[in-house]
């Protein structure tokens, strides 16, 4: 059976009101209700905040596009100390060997900025690269913080696909790959880099001028196995240029 | 004129969803606002992981790459394992190209669980030469050195 409503309150705002209502010696209103909710979430919010060290950080993530030319990418994640106790960075690690991060100190009084510098180290990558850094502090030696450093290196040209492969006893088929241009850019002139390896033949077709070449290549013989590759020149409408391989396997 | 009562079970369904939302205000507030927050992040779809003892099931050839630094491959590494990183995918992929059959089984590892080179080589091969049965090694060297101590 249900309880019948207090007197107090003949018509309460919910049921939880009344839940709630009925184990307090004091009738409770709506907006005290609220008034004291709000009180605790920012209490409960904010309380680790100020009553111990603590770093808070103007940014855990930091995203970059970097420039054909580049070899690194750097980014480094700021913060302060924004407690009352002095917080001591016990270890900083990075999740790749590519990335490394660096402090000048791990030592900081309250109210002390700082920052961590991340370098990553490009390599041959391409695309999105997301490399993350894991903080731990004295404060709380079981919790991490991680700060991510998202990195896009545009890739200058798409293959569809850079690797063609025939089966050993195959017709002596052409295949064909595609070779576009990314990001936007023009091709001026693509060329195939001669003399092309003595066991195929190729050709390099426009698809789109400027945009996608269709290479089309045929192996003299599928008998046995082949390893070779072909090589090729793109020079862009700014006049920077890059090499381009394809590899072509009878298997 | 009173309405009549609801049923305990609609008044305890009722109770309870509003007592979630009244959870949910401070864990919406946390997650904006909370110096401590974790960091949001995406993630792209994996290969497969698995594990030492389902590839020692596997009757397939195995092509093992190494996808952590050279330092650490020179060091050791896997039996009769390829070294390919992102480092040097260039000059490494032509060796890798040189002993890939068609048949073959691709089993990429880096350092650990932590580490995320392995992924990125075999999403890589996927991509760029469109290979099939490439699969990630579930905790790395690690896992390979607690079964081959």
């Amino acid at each position: 059976m249900t309880a019948p409503p207090p007197p107090f309150c003949p018509k309460p705002a919910s049921n939880l009101f009344l839940i709630t209502q009925q184990s307090l010696p004091m009738p409770l209103t709506a907006p005290t209700f609220f008034r004291s909710l709000a009180a605790f979430i920012l209490t409960a919010l904010f309380l680790p905040t100020f009553c111990f060290g603590t770093l808070t950080w103007t940014t855990q993530r930091i995203e970059l596009t970097t420039k054909p030319s580049e070899k690194v990418a750097t980014g480094n994640f700021h913060f302060v100390n924004s407690g009352s106790e002095t917080v001591t960075i016990t270890s900083v690690q990075a999740s790749c060997g590519c990335t490394t991060a660096t402090l000048e100190k791990h030592r900081y009084a309250p109210g002390e900025a700082g920052e961590i510098k991340t370098v990553f180290t490009l390599g041959d990558r391409v695309g999105e690269q997301e490399k993350s850094i894991s903080v731990v502090t004295d404060e709380s030696p079981t919790a991490r913080t991680t700060l991510l450093l998202h990195v896009t290196i545009p890739e200058l040209l798409l293959y569809a696909p850079r690797l063609l492969i025939w089966n050993i006893g195959d017709a002596l088929g052409e295949k064909t790959t595609v070779i576009s241009a990314n990001s936007n850019r023009q091709i001026a002139t693509i060329t195939l880099t001669l003399p092309l390896p003595k066991e195929v033949t190729a050709l390099l077709e426009p698809v789109e001028a400027g945009m996608k070449y269709k290479l089309i290549v045929r192996p003299v013989s599928t008998t046995q196995v082949m390893n070779v590759s072909l090589e090729c020149v793109v020079t862009f409408a700014d006049a920077t240029s890059q090499h381009c391989k394809i590899y072509l396997l009878v298997r | 004129m009173t309405a009549a009562p609801a049923s305990p079970t609609r008044q305890i369904l009722r109770d309870s969803a509003r007592l979630l939302f009244l959870a949910l205000i401070p864990a919406i507030l946390a997650g904006w606002l909370h110096p401590k927050r974790p960091v949001w992040s995406w993630s792209k779809p994996g290969v497969t992981e698995v594990n030492l003892s389902e590839i020692t099931r596997w009757s397939a050839p195995l092509i093992w790459i190494d996808a952590r630094s050279s330092a650490a491959f020179q060091k050791e590494h896997v039996p009769g394992a390829i070294l390919l990183n992102e480092d040097q995918w260039e000059q490494q992929l032509p060796h890798f190209l040189e002993v890939w059959q068609p048949n073959a089984k691709i089993i990429v590892y880096c350092d650990s669980a932590a580490c995320d080179a392995s992924q990125a080589v075999a999403l890589r091969l996927q991509r760029e030469l469109n290979l099939s049965s490439i699969y990630v090694l579930q905790e790395g060297w690690a896992s390979w050195l607690q079964s081959n101590p």
